[in-house]
């Protein structure tokens, strides 16, 4: 039989009676009222973060945790080599930023509690990211594990990380959430919850076996407010699954400056193609995000680059690393949807998509309404921004170049 | 109308009214899906529960938001390969007390539905696990034959054979049952 690839066309071949009757049967098919119940109390169960879960929703809890453990020992194997940024797998935005003082590292006491001592080693944050880098002091601490044994078991039991105006900018835990909530009286958590996602890992410095560990924290946000200071509560350190350090260690940052007092700058766009249409363009200490929407498209080619790239990410790969591979790939018969994205300065230097900000290279498409919106996110810091830049890219084999101004 | 996309953006920025407007976008599917291979209502339920959780923990990895429900999907399918391996000594039988609860009405005509229904079961029963999901996503949802292929990891020619093949088979069966009932007209004359 012929088959013809679109959706429409497929069904043009079901329209006999039996297909009537199939879909008939289908349709009758209601849902009945115990699983309408059950859809609504778990609804209802995760809405209150209840504790009290069914045996179902216990194992879920465990499996998580099992993924975050996995995680951190993936990470932390990774990092054998001495640590030189720890942040956002070297994000070359990121570092450029660093490199220009876009950092905080004092040297901080230790806090300590049961003979382990904690303190924030490094520490930066913008609109999008928030880095911590805490020295886990164990030297004091009786335990016959390596270094790097350690820093593939440990585990803060609870953390929560605020500002000094009750942001709450990452939580573990809900109890100490509620907690916090209670005593500071905050009505409305959502509202003083920053959403964010982290990426968390332990490593060792194997070039010095002095019973330090390194805790990275890795946060990104829609928007993270203009704090001034910083609170880093945690509560607990699991090192095995019997062994707990109980403690409490709370530590405060004075945020720098230029890290509170930020500005993004957002450029104006010259472009005259009524189907491609930048909408915004802004820039912060860390990097440039462009989001773009795309109408009219004849054929919306196929897509595996977000697999490509969320795979080598997994493994540890640098942005360099992961645009090779796009550009191999792309060289045979793959096509993916863009090609040869960056923002080139007037010395000429090119800054291209900063695949290690993953969550900020998004593409959504409507196959429907042949349509592409979604945001690349791009190395080009404040520190390289000239008056005028050109945006480039390629799509369906056509070349795009865009003037920005500042 | 707003667009799907607004309502999985707002749920990972963690607005639970737009999370549970995305479960009830889902709910019917989930269950049709869940009963192709799960003959128990609390193995269904344990099923569309466990795959809700996992939306909600996870929704933040969606990057795709076309894919969104394929991608929901695809875990259902994790979660019901799950329960069914756990029960796989459990009686296959259909239990009565389901249709109790999807049917209300006590009548004539109402019970003649739940009689057709039990014998489409039956016809549904002898396609394989496979053929008989194949069946559904294609004629509840209407999903491509790519798509399909994406969520059973099958090649696509593989998915379209299956789907013909059962379709088939259900074909032959109705008309078979149609010969049958114009005979027994033709008796009672």
């Amino acid at each position: 039989m012929r088959m013809k690839k679109s959706k429409k066309n497929n069904d043009i071949y079901l329209k006999e009676p039996i297909d009537n009757l199939v879909r008939e049967y289908l349709k009758k098919k209601e849902l009945p009222i115990s699983t309408k119940n059950v859809i609504s109390d778990t609804c209802k169960n995760l809405k209150n973060k209840n504790n009290k879960m069914p045996k179902v929703k216990k194992i879920l809890a465990m499996s998580c945790c099992l993924s975050v453990l996995i995680f951190t020992i993936v990470l932390a194997h990774d990092g054998k080599i001495k640590i030189k940024n720890p942040f956002f797998n070297e994000s070359p935005g990121i570092k450029t930023a660093i490199n220009n003082g876009f950092i905080y590292k004092e040297n901080l006491e230790y806090v300590f509690s049961n003979n382990v001592g904690i303190k924030v080693n490094s520490f930066f944050m913008d609109d999008n990211y928030l880095g911590i880098e805490l020295n886990l002091n164990f030297e004091d601490f009786s335990c016959n594990l390596s270094d790097e044994e350690l820093s593939k078991n440990i585990e803060f039991e609870k953390v929560l990380i605020y500002d000094e105006n009750n942001n709450i900018l990452y939580y573990k835990n809900n109890d100490f959430l509620n907690e916090f909530v209670k005593e500071r009286n905050i009505e409305d958590v959502e509202k003083n919850t920053i959403n964010s996602g982290s990426n968390i890992f332990f490593e060792s410095n194997l070039n010095n076996r002095n019973h330090i560990i390194n805790g990275v924290y890795n946060l990104y946000s829609n928007k993270f407010p203009k704090s001034k200071k910083i609170f880093i509560e945690i509560e607990n350190i699991n090192i095995e699954e019997e062994k707990i350090v109980k403690g409490n260690w709370n530590i405060s940052i004075d945020v720098p400056e230029n890290m509170y007092d930020r500005e993004i700058i957002t450029s104006n766009v010259f472009n005259n193609d009524k189907n491609i249409e930048i909408t915004k363009v802004v820039t912060s200490e860390t990097n440039t995000r462009v989001d773009f929407y795309i109408k009219n498209i004849e054929k919306l080619p196929e897509n595996k680059n977000q697999d490509i790239v969320e795979e080598m990410i997994n493994e540890g790969k640098t942005t360099e690393e992961i645009r090779k591979k796009l550009e191999e790939y792309n060289k045979g018969d793959n096509k993916e949807w863009f090609e040869d994205v960056y923002i080139e300065n007037e010395t000429g230097k090119k800054f291209y998509q900063d695949f290690n900000l993953i969550e900020g290279n998004t593409i959504i498409t409507d196959k429907e309404k042949k349509e592409i919106k979604g945001t690349f996110t791009l190395s080009l810091t404040k520190y390289d921004l000239s008056r005028e830049l050109k945006l480039h890219f390629i799509f369906n084999n056509v070349n795009y170049t865009i003037k920005l101004t500042n | 109308m707003r667009s799907l996309e607004s309502y999985i953006l707002e749920s990972k920025n963690g607005n639970q009214e737009s999370f549970e407007y995305l479960i009830n976008y889902l709910q019917n599917d989930l269950y049709k899906i869940a009963y192709t291979r799960l003959t128990s209502i609390d193995d269904i339920n344990e099923a569309v529960q466990n795959t809700i959780i996992r939306i909600y923990y996870n929704l933040k990895k969606v990057k795709n938001y076309n894919y969104f429900k394929t991608w929901a999907i695809k875990i259902l399918i994790n979660e019901i390969n799950k329960i069914y391996k756990t029960n796989k000594k459990r009686d296959s039988l259909k239990d009565i007390s389901y249709y109790e609860n999807t049917y209300f009405y006590n009548d004539i005509s109402q019970m003649q539905k739940i009689e057709n229904d039990i014998d489409f079961d039956k016809v549904m029963n002898t396609l394989k696990y496979d053929e008989k999901i194949i069946v559904i996503l294609k004629y509840t949802d209407q999903y491509t034959f790519e798509d399909i292929s994406k969520i059973l990891r099958l090649n696509i020619n593989t998915v379209k054979s299956k789907f013909f093949r059962s379709r088939e088979k259900l074909k032959k069966y109705y008309e078979e049952r149609n010969k049958q009932n114009e005979n027994e007209k033709i008796k009672k004359k």
